[in-house]
């Protein structure tokens, strides 16, 4: 994004110009199954569902004419503006403690040789390839009023009756970062192997200890990959719709439950188009801007930083 | 700082011996699972100083360097900067200064704040460390690059921008880990020069850690040879050309040939194949050590002590020839300038002479230094 030299000279092109006909080509055919999958399967059918965001009636099936009442009536309703605005909240403070618990797990991986790497990474992705849904439902057992937690709290009279634990806010957002946490700890972890170790011992001989190591040497140089953890940990958040609404319940609200709720149960295609084109814009200009914002601050005193 | 005159005067005696000493290592030793990579090493460098770690590759010269700046601790021994022991200080607390390798520079900020890290870590005010990066990038001459970033700089302003940082905060020691190993064979013999020249106005101690002997004997006020672990000698650079305590150090150091053979009754060297130099040296089985210089062509007057080489390797250094020889079943080496069109080749016979007055034969179980 913010390239310093220009290598290629007129000459060099002119030289190269087959060549590089001959890469395009290739590219072109590598490219090709990808493109058709996601145009027939993704492109498509949100461009049809952006058609029925502006749908008149409630009814997917007699949807004919043009007309922006679902979105004024998503922006006349206060309620929905504050489920937006809580859905970014909370997709910010899931992706805040990802961070602060993936960082020093990806970092510690990162400095690891290679062989001891592989099976804690492979621990570190495992989750992942469980459905979301038996996770959920394993998080169901611990949380429970009569689950493992509200068990071991109350023998250990830390509590002297059952909490409330399901159905809250904290619950979603700790079952959220369970889930995200690998997506954070990866996009660290692939960074910082970058980062060459004798940059820490430059430091630690001019002076500065771990605390300002870390500060000042790895961290800077770990931006990139700790924008890409924190953009994939938001995104994922905001999106998500199992997790508040079988943890969270009626009472959390998330867009994406809400959204999926709106659909599913009341077939209102229509309203749950014009939410998820909010949301999928809001968040789109959000992390755009977010990441204007942090790449700014890496321009320090004129000098660019190549991300 | 109080003092009675009598106890001032004992510590200016001992300031000649031990205040002097900025760098000491007592008996280091490093092991690592079953390989020993230090063993025993002492060695110490005086204010002021240019001491030069060499020997082969693998000998421990890199983790007697690393140990000396903390970044390796030392399985025994003791390693004291300016007669403090530190030998369990982390590197920060050290008062190291390192030219790495790689250089190390810190790729996210400019030369100036490259320069500056330091001197931030020690609390240096805003103004004095200004002044002081200037002062630095002039040393090393350039200061017109202080605001681009080391990806836009080449190798060898890289590695003075390196060495500036390292000299900023005024360090009691300057490390070198072979600084000039990334550099082109001609912009190495600069750099080391320019180097040279820029410890000997600063008047930093330096360590400095080399595989090449040629940049050991120009650079250095001493050379320490290791091999395998081990100090083999210390040393001037003339000390240890003329002088080499051990055949390793006489092989390591200018392309000796050794002989094994023994000194008989009369004083003469019979070598094991046959070679016989007279001579009037210790009696006794040894290792006699010929310098490529010390043997030359025969010339006509000197028909009576020539010996008849066979030449069995030739190799062309332009401004000489360096021939391996077989005498009398000995391989020698020698280096000639040949006029043009008339080098040697293999198995070519040449008629040549020893000057045995500057032979060195060092007795069969070497006396370490
Ligand atoms: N981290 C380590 N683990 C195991 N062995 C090591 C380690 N570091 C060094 N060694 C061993 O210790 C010995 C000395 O290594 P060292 O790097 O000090 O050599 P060197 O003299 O600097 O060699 P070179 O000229 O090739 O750089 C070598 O045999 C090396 O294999
Ligand atoms: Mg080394």
């Amino acid at each position: 994004m913010l390239t310093q030299y220009a290598p290629a000279t007129v000459k060099d092109r002119y030289v190269r110009e087959p060549l590089l006909r001959h890469r395009i080509v290739t590219a072109a055919l590598l490219l090709a199954p990808m493109v058709l999958l996601l145009v027939g399967f993704m492109v498509v059918p949100v461009l049809q569902l952006l058609r029925s965001s502006f749908l008149p009636s409630s009814h997917l099936l007699d949807g004919t004419g043009f007309s922006l009442v679902q979105y004024v009536r998503f922006f006349s309703d206060p309620y929905y503006s504050s489920v937006l605005l809580e859905t970014f909240v909370d997709g910010l403070i899931v992706s805040l403690i990802c961070l602060v618990l993936g960082f020093p797990m990806g970092y510690s991986l990162a400095r690891l040789p290679p062989l001891a790497r592989r099976w804690r990474t492979i621990i570190v992705i495992m989750p992942l390839t469980l459905s979301l849904v038996v996770i959920v439902f394993g998080w169901l057992i611990i949380l429970g009023r009569n689950g493992l937690l509200n068990s071991v709290l109350t023998s250990l009279y830390i509590v002297s009756s059952p909490k409330q634990l399901l159905f809250t806010r904290p619950a979603v957002l700790v079952v959220l970062v369970q889930q995200f946490l690998p997506f954070m700890i990866l996009s660290i972890m692939s960074v910082v192997t970058q980062i060459n170790p004798v940059l820490e011992q430059a430091a630690a001989n001019l002076r500065a200890n771990r605390f300002v190591t870390f500060r000042k040497v790895i961290v800077p140089l770990a931006v990139p990959g700790i924008l890409v953890g924190f953009n994939l940990v938001f995104v994922l958040s905001i999106s998500a719709f199992i997790t508040p609404r079988l943890i969270g319940g009626s009472r959390v609200a998330m867009l994406g439950s809400l959204i999926y709720e709106r659909m599913m149960s009341e077939l209102n295609w229509p309203s749950g188009a014009a939410m998820a084109f909010v949301l999928f814009v809001s968040g789109l200009g959000f992390t755009a801007a977010f990441n204007a914002l942090a790449a700014s601050r890496l321009i320090v005193g004129g000098r660019r930083y190549a991300l | 700082m109080l003092a009675s005159s009598k106890e001032y005067e004992n510590m200016e005696d001992t300031a000649q011996d031990v205040g002097d000493l900025v760098v000491q290592l007592q008996s280091v030793s490093r092991h690592y699972g079953e390989t020993v990579a230090v063993a025993n090493v002492s060695l110490d460098a005086r204010r002021g100083e240019l001491v030069c770690l060499l020997g082969p590759s693998g000998c421990g010269k890199t983790t007697t360097l690393r140990m000396v700046a903390g970044f390796v601790e030392p399985t025994s021994g003791t390693i004291s900067i300016n007669s403090i022991n530190m030998t369990h200080q982390p590197p920060y607390r050290r008062d190291t200064g390192m030219v790495f390798q790689s250089y190390a520079l810190f790729p996210h900020m400019t030369v100036a704040e490259n320069i500056a890290f330091g001197l931030e870590n020690l609390k240096w005010p805003r103004a004095e460390r200004e002044s002081r990066v200037k002062e630095m990038l002039k040393l090393v001459e350039l200061s017109h690059l202080a605001q681009r970033v080391p990806s836009q700089l080449s190798g060898g302003q890289q590695q003075r921008i390196a060495l500036a940082r390292a000299l900023a905060m005024r360090p009691a020691v300057l490390l070198l880990d072979e600084p000039f190993s990334n550099l082109d064979a001609q912009l190495r013999v600069r750099m080391r020069e320019e180097l040279r020249e820029v410890i000997r106005g600063v008047n930093v101690t330096t360590l400095f850690v080399t595989h090449d002997q040629e940049e050991a004997l120009t650079m250095s006020d001493r050379i320490v040879v290791m091999n395998s672990g081990q100090v083999e000698q210390v040393g001037t650079p003339g000390e240890i050309y003329e002088a080499p305590a051990t055949p390793f150090v006489a092989k390591f150091i200018g392309w000796c040939s050794l002989l094994q053979g023994t000194v008989g009754a009369d004083g003469t060297f019979a070598s094991i194949a046959g070679l016989r130099l007279a001579g009037k040296w210790g009696v006794g089985p040894g290792t006699a050590v010929i310098r490529p210089e010390q043997i030359k062509l025969a010339t006509d007057g000197a028909a009576g002590q020539s010996l008849s080489a066979r030449v069995v390797q030739s190799h062309y250094y332009g401004a000489a020839t360096r021939l391996v020889l077989d005498v009398d079943g000995e391989r020698l080496t020698m280096q000639e300038r040949f006029p043009f069109g008339r080098h040697p080749t293999h198995g070519d016979l040449l008629s040549i002479t020893i000057n045995t007055n500057e032979i060195r034969i060092l007795p069969s179980t070497p006396a370490k230094s």
